[in-house]
């Protein structure tokens, strides 16, 4: 006789293994004034509190396996003490775990670069954000450029794979300070760049000083910049928004723009397990009484073919015709006749397996998906 | 049995939106027993929702109330509601004609407004006995001597007589009880000459037909009967007759004096119209009452859905509407630019307005309406005359000698001190002067002779923000005048829109076409593409902006917990594009098409 406890079983045996963990540390040294990211201000007696209670997360998951991607994000991770959280992932991980820790620059040493080496972290990114002491100021970081300078060749001697986050597309960039940032990333050998063109969110800092974002025309030439000038460097645009030298892609971020699942832990962490797609809360006091949960949806077939589309056609890559079919039954081209339209008007286009966007549609996604959807 | 007539009162409540009409007819209605506090809904008279929310009464209705006096005896009340607009003002002369009183309610914390005063005249055109009331007393801002004096120096009847309440809390709503039966004359007639009886509204019910709400001014009326009516030369068996108290009450007969409703089998309400009267076929009276008369439509739009596939369910909705509503006339149509939809007529802007919303709520349609137009008489070289109601269905101005247009004779009264205001504004408006007048202390009659199709273009919004909201407007169709005019249109990437062509006056088309594009620029969101919009006259281009093409539309990060919030965003926007209309390769907001309403152009 079959029973439910079996049957649970069954399932669960034939769910493919989750590839990705995503982990939050909300806290930081001072909070940037364009953020808009579950954080806050460093208080000891929170973060006593707070690691735990990740770390009592992480176990109710009841990871089984090794995980191919570990990502510690925040909020400002290298701000707190990670050795606790460092030792109870040390289970999931295995040979090609790719193990990335997001800090600020101040906080890389010698002593600290040591730990994550030893806990197998193979993987930094660093919210540089800018170049140039004048706007680093503007955007409310603490370090200098030149401190850019001296960590980056620092983690080097670690760990190779380093991202630098960069932040476009505000007034007080020219697009020749933009060049120059661009020459220096490339001259000190990052291996990735994820590019962020600047947002004002209501409840920043920005946004309650009415700061005047950029116009769109402007903020479009200058990611042409960028794009222009790091293509022309060997990097290769293989999301939107983001820039890797060959072989030197981010496996993690990769998982959310293939439509994968992945486990997410943290304040305000979103994961998507099962077939459900999971908000944590973002309410600190909420969070330590081990009240996770914010919400839980579960994803239908119709809302799981706009997840694919909308972040499929987010990388280089675009839509595999044949992988579509297979996941959702039917032919993509027929069952949107519209596409056929944004073909033609030069957003879309496609091979004989895949659909993507063109780079003027690749600047103009929201449109697309406005009329896929 | 006929009620004894003398113990009848027939009255109307006049008061401006919001001074607490329909709150004080609440009150009246609880106060006698006739509405329980249980099955009270908040304002019972205003039933539709659309009234609720604007509270303006646009669908009259009537209800029969008893009343036992101080005096001990027992009295009948006919109250008959009366709508509030411009575009209503012959339906409520109708009612007030079928009334021997007015309960004029005035804000205690405002004083008398000018749509107080419009229907106050309308009520002593109608003989009718006024009792000023003041409303809301029980506000800490009532400012009670001052309103005496309002209603004195502007109504010109002492405001020292007026009763003071508060319709709210109920206080002194007795008063206004016994004021009726002291101070509105029982109604008078013969009871025994043949039928005369005036409708004041009528409404469709899908097993009776049509019911007629009326007011017996002579004779009787009994089931049975066939009814003659008078002006649309049609016979009908009386089905049905009855009160409303505000539920149906069958009786036996109406008797002068009395108001109640009548159902005869009657299939179209385009038959039955306020201001007709009703008599009997065998019996009839020798002449019917006077003051008929048959609203034409004055404004034409054309009605679209947004999404064509929705052409039939537009369709039934305006069959069902008219069923109800005899002003409303329309007709297929079909437009370049927006596909298959209908070109409807209206008695006035709220009218277009209160159907538009009708559709949109309870049909739930997603509608695109396009700028109102009058309709043009137009002289063609070959001799011909046509009528045009549609700009768009102008000939070539080649094949034109000229163009009349419909003038209306506007009356504004306003104090004294905006004359100067209003008369320019008249003047700019294309208007010719007829007289000036005094109508007492502080206040004048401002008579010009005006283009219709100047009153549709937001004349009404800008005398109240010249006037402070002070003076009244009525206008009745006058006469055909030729004028210069010519026909604008709208180019949006080099192809003509149909749907946005307007005829305008010649020397002001320039301004007309500036500002027509601005208007649209601000509208018609950036698309992948510049969007040039021009305006041309004949072909020639006077007036063009362009809409900037968006260079970027794309979130720039979208991680883990971004992917959901992104979604759910994507959906709603995808939402928003449904009130747009592809047009071309352009895609047009609904309001874009009403857009020359809101011009600025002065």
């Amino acid at each position: 006789m079959i029973n439910k406890k079996s049957l649970r079983k069954t399932k669960k045996a034939t769910t493919p293994n989750i590839k990705a963990l995503y982990l939050h540390i909300p806290f930081c040294h001072a909070l940037c004034p364009y953020c808009d990211f579950p954080k806050l201000l460093l208080i000891k007696r929170y973060v006593k509190q707070y690691i735990p209670s990740l770390i009592k997360e992480l176990k109710s998951l009841k990871i089984n396996h090794p995980l191919k991607t570990i990502y510690i994000g925040g909020g400002t991770p290298t701000s707190i003490d990670l050795l606790p959280l460092l030792k109870a992932l040390q289970p999931y991980i295995s040979r090609d775990t790719e193990f990335t820790i997001e800090g600020n620059v101040l906080d890389f040493n010698p002593d600290l670069l040591k730990q994550y080496q030893q806990y197998h972290v193979n993987r930094i990114s660093l919210g540089v954000q800018a170049m140039d002491n004048r706007l680093l100021k503007v955007l409310g970081r603490d370090h200098l450029v030149i401190d850019v300078m001296s960590k980056v060749a620092l983690i080097k001697r670690y760990i190779k794979n380093i991202n630098v986050d960069l932040i476009y597309g505000f007034n007080e960039l020219s697009n020749d300070a933009l060049k120059k940032e661009l020459a220096v990333y490339q001259k000190l050998g990052v291996k990735h760049i994820s590019t962020y063109a600047l947002e004002i969110h209501p409840g920043t800092k920005f946004y309650l000083k009415h700061k005047k974002p950029m116009d769109s025309a402007k903020v479009r030439t200058q990611f042409d910049i960028i794009y222009r000038y790091l293509t022309k460097h060997g990097y290769v645009r293989y999301e939107t928004s983001n820039f890797a030298k060959p072989g030197f892609m981010s496996k993690h971020n990769l998982v959310y723009w293939r439509d994968e699942e992945y486990y997410g832990v943290g304040l305000g962490a979103a994961g998507y397990v099962r077939g459900y797609r999971y908000q944590n809360t973002r309410n600190i006091e909420e969070y330590i009484k081990g009240r996770y949960r914010l919400n839980k949806e579960k994803v239908t077939k119709e809302d799981d073919k706009k997840y694919y589309l909308m972040l499929l056609l987010r990388t280089k890559d675009g839509i595999n015709l044949a992988d579509y079919k297979k996941r959702f039954g039917t032919n993509l081209l027929l069952e949107k006749p519209v596409i056929t339209s944004l073909i033609k008007r030069g957003l879309l286009t496609k091979n004989k397996t895949h659909l993507f966007t063109t780079y003027e549609g690749s600047m103009l996604l929201d449109i697309i998906l406005r009329e896929i959807f | 049995m006929a009620f004894d007539r003398s113990h009848i009162r027939n009255f109307s409540i006049i008061a401006h939106i919001d001074h607490g009409k329909s709150t004080l007819a609440d009150r009246l209605l609880e106060s006698t027993n006739t509405i329980s506090k249980r099955e009270m809904k908040e304002q019972v008279l205003d039933s539709m929702d659309l009234e609720r929310e604007r509270g303006i009464t646009i669908k009259l209705n009537a209800v029969t109330l008893s009343y036992k006096a101080d005096n001990g005896e027992d009295y009948v009340f006919n109250l008959i509601d009366t709508p509030g607009h411009v575009d209503f003002t012959y339906e409520v002369s109708r009612s007030l004609a079928a009334c021997e009183g007015a309960l004029l309610v005035v804000d205690a914390t405002q004083g008398v407004e000018a749509q107080t005063l419009a229907n106050m005249y309308l009520a002593v055109d109608n003989d009718l006995k006024v009792l000023p009331i003041i409303n809301k007393i029980d506000l800490p801002s009532a400012d009670i001597d001052r309103v005496k004096k309002d209603i004195t120096d502007r109504i010109g009847i002492s405001g020292d007589e007026a009763l003071l309440v508060s319709a709210k809390t109920g206080q002194n709503i007795h008063d206004v009880l016994e004021a009726i039966v002291r101070d509105v004359p029982a109604p008078t007639g013969d009871d025994n000459a043949p039928l005369k009886a005036l409708i004041f509204d009528s409404y469709y019910d899908s097993y009776r037909g049509v019911v007629i709400l009326l007011r017996i001014k002579e004779g009787h009326v009994k089931e049975g009967d066939t009814i003659h009516l008078m002006a649309a030369n049609k016979d009908y068996l009386v089905t049905e007759i009855g009160i409303r108290t505000p539920k149906e009450l069958r009786v036996k007969e109406l008797h002068t004096g009395e108001v109640g409703y009548l159902a005869a089998q009657i299939k179209d309400i385009k038959d039955v119209h306020s201001g007709e009267t009703v008599t009997l076929k065998d019996h009839p009276t020798a002449t019917p009452l006077p003051g008929y008369k048959k609203l034409q439509p004055m404004v034409y739009c054309g009605l679209y859905p947004v999404d064509s596939k929705y052409y039939d369910d537009l369709k039934e909705a305006l069959d069902k509407l008219s069923l109800n509503d005899a002003s409303l006339v329309y007709e297929a149509e079909t437009s370049q630019a927006l596909g298959f939809g209908f070109r409807c007529g209206f008695l006035g802007l709220l009218h277009m307005d209160v159907i538009q919303e009708r559709l949109e709520r309870e049909y739930h349609l997603n509608l695109i309406l396009t700028a109102p137009s009058v309709i043009y008489h137009v002289n063609l070289s070959n001799g011909e005359k046509i009528k045009v109601d549609n700009p768009s269905k102008l000939p070539d101005l080649s094949k034109i000698n000229s163009i009349e247009e419909p003038y209306v004779k506007a009356e504004i009264m306003a104090p004294k001190e905006y004359v100067g205001a209003v008369m320019e504004l008249c003047q700019n408006k294309r208007g010719i002067y007829q007289d000036l007048s005094y109508f007492d202390d502080t206040r004048m009659i401002i008579k010009y002779a005006m283009p219709l199709s100047e009153i549709i273009f937001n004349f009404f919004d800008k005398l109240k923000s010249f006037t402070k909201g002070y003076a009244s407007l009525d206008y009745e169709l006058d006469e055909y005048k030729a004028s210069d005019l010519v026909k604008m249109d709208i180019l949006l990437n080099g192809d003509t829109i149909d749907a946005l062509s307007t005829i305008v006056h010649r020397p002001s088309a320039y301004n007309r076409g500036v500002a027509m594009v601005r208007k649209l620029k601000e509208i018609i969101p950036r698309q992948q593409f510049e969007v040039p919009i021009q305006a041309a006259i004949g072909g020639k281009v006077i007036a063009r902006a362009d809409v900037k093409a968006v260079r970027k539309d794309v979130l720039a990060k979208c991680y883990g917990g971004d992917i959901s919030r992104k979604k759910k965003l994507l959906e709603k926007q995808k939402e928003g594009k449904k009130r747009m209309k592809q047009v071309g390769s352009v895609e047009v907001p609904q309001e874009a098409f009403m857009s020359v309403l809101s011009l600025d152009d002065d």
